[in-house]
């Protein structure tokens, strides 16, 4: 699964919270049921098939409650991180404690053969220790309050879309062999996530930034991506140049834009960004 | 209850609880599900 940090070069937008003296990010479920496998090889053994399904099938869904688990934790990681987002889509979290209750409930029950009553209290036990290690999923939207009309799936869906064109930017990057393009593309992605700070805590700013990210945001990932894939093929001193130049003018306008995003200055700002279309079209970029 | 706590809680339950039904699993693995139905019908 896509680790949302693996990315990330410089995750100044996200806060993470300090971790917990044993926090183990849900790997400890993976630990925890190993017995299962010594007992279903002991019931191959003794050619217990009863045994054997029940541990066999014990551990797969002990397996299963851990994977989900640490699936609904980076759900929550993100959803914690964000200021604008919709709960995560699955409560993955809660699942797993359902699987892991009803999984030790089977096992205390048929597997270690306790009464039916002590097998439930296996299962509760289970579950209140699910509950109080990792807790449940998070259900409530978190949206800011004014959010001048546009609904929070709009605004996490642009500023979802801009993180990827931020990363493809910071990927495309990661190729370039030039420390000082390198030192300046990433100057670059640090203030458009400033702006798309900007644009989290204040939504009414959506409108003129999405037009901003659309065409300034797009038209940097467009030359970025262009001359890592070419730069290593054809080694031009013009083309080189030709990169240097754009990437000026990018900084430069970038730079203004989220100025003129903070003050508010919408008129201003639409001009620029047609002047600044205009040339990246005739640098043969968009 | 602080968190430190609470997790401290939650960790030992869960295993007190999938490690105690495994280990016994694992001892009773050999004992048939027959008998143990048998067993608890005389029960």
């Amino acid at each position: 699964m896509a680790d949302l940090y693996s990315y990330r070069r410089n995750p100044k937008r996200f806060v993470k919270q300090a971790k917990t003296w044993f926090s183990s990010n849900g790997l400890l479920l993976y630990a925890i049921p190993f017995l299962a496998i010594p007992a279903t090889i002991k019931a191959f053994a003794t050619g217990n098939l009863p045994a054997i399904l029940i541990n066999a099938g014990a551990y797969a869904a002990y397996m299963l409650a851990a994977r989900l688990l640490r699936r609904g934790l980076l759900a929550e990681i993100s959803y914690r991180e964000k200021r604008v987002t919709r709960a995560p889509k699955w409560p993955l979290k809660t699942v797993a404690a359902i699987i892991v209750t009803l999984t030790t409930f089977a096992l205390a029950w048929l597997g270690a053969h306790n009464s039916f009553f002590v097998s439930i209290a296996f299962g509760g036990g289970a579950f209140l220790g699910m509950y109080l290690s990792y807790g449940f999923d998070p259900r409530a939207e978190k949206t800011i309050a004014g959010g001048h009309g546009y609904t929070t799936d709009e605004i996490s869906n642009t500023i979802a879309a801009a993180e990827n064109v931020i990363l493809s930017i910071e990927n495309a990057n990661n190729k370039i062999r030039n420390l000082e393009f390198n030192t300046r593309i990433d100057h670059i992605c640090d203030t458009a996530r400033q702006i798309l700070d900007e644009l989290e805590s204040n939504p009414g700013a959506i409108r003129r930034t999405r037009k901003f990210l659309l065409v300034y945001l797009e038209g940097a990932n467009k030359v970025t991506t262009g001359y890592a894939n070419t730069h290593l093929q054809a080694d031009i001193v013009e083309l080189e140049q030709n990169f240097r130049n754009v990437l000026d003018n990018i900084e430069t306008v970038f730079k203004e834009q989220k100025e003129k995003l903070l003050e508010d200055d919408l008129f201003d700002l639409d001009v620029q960004i047609e002047v600044l279309a205009k040339q990246l079209k005739h640098e043969g970029i968009v | 209850m602080s968190q430190l706590f609470r997790r401290f809680l939650g960790l030992i339950l869960l295993i007190a609880t999938v490690g105690i039904a495994t280990c016994q699993s694992l001892v009773k693995a050999e004992t048939g599900i027959t008998t143990t139905v048998s067993a608890k019908l005389k029960q």
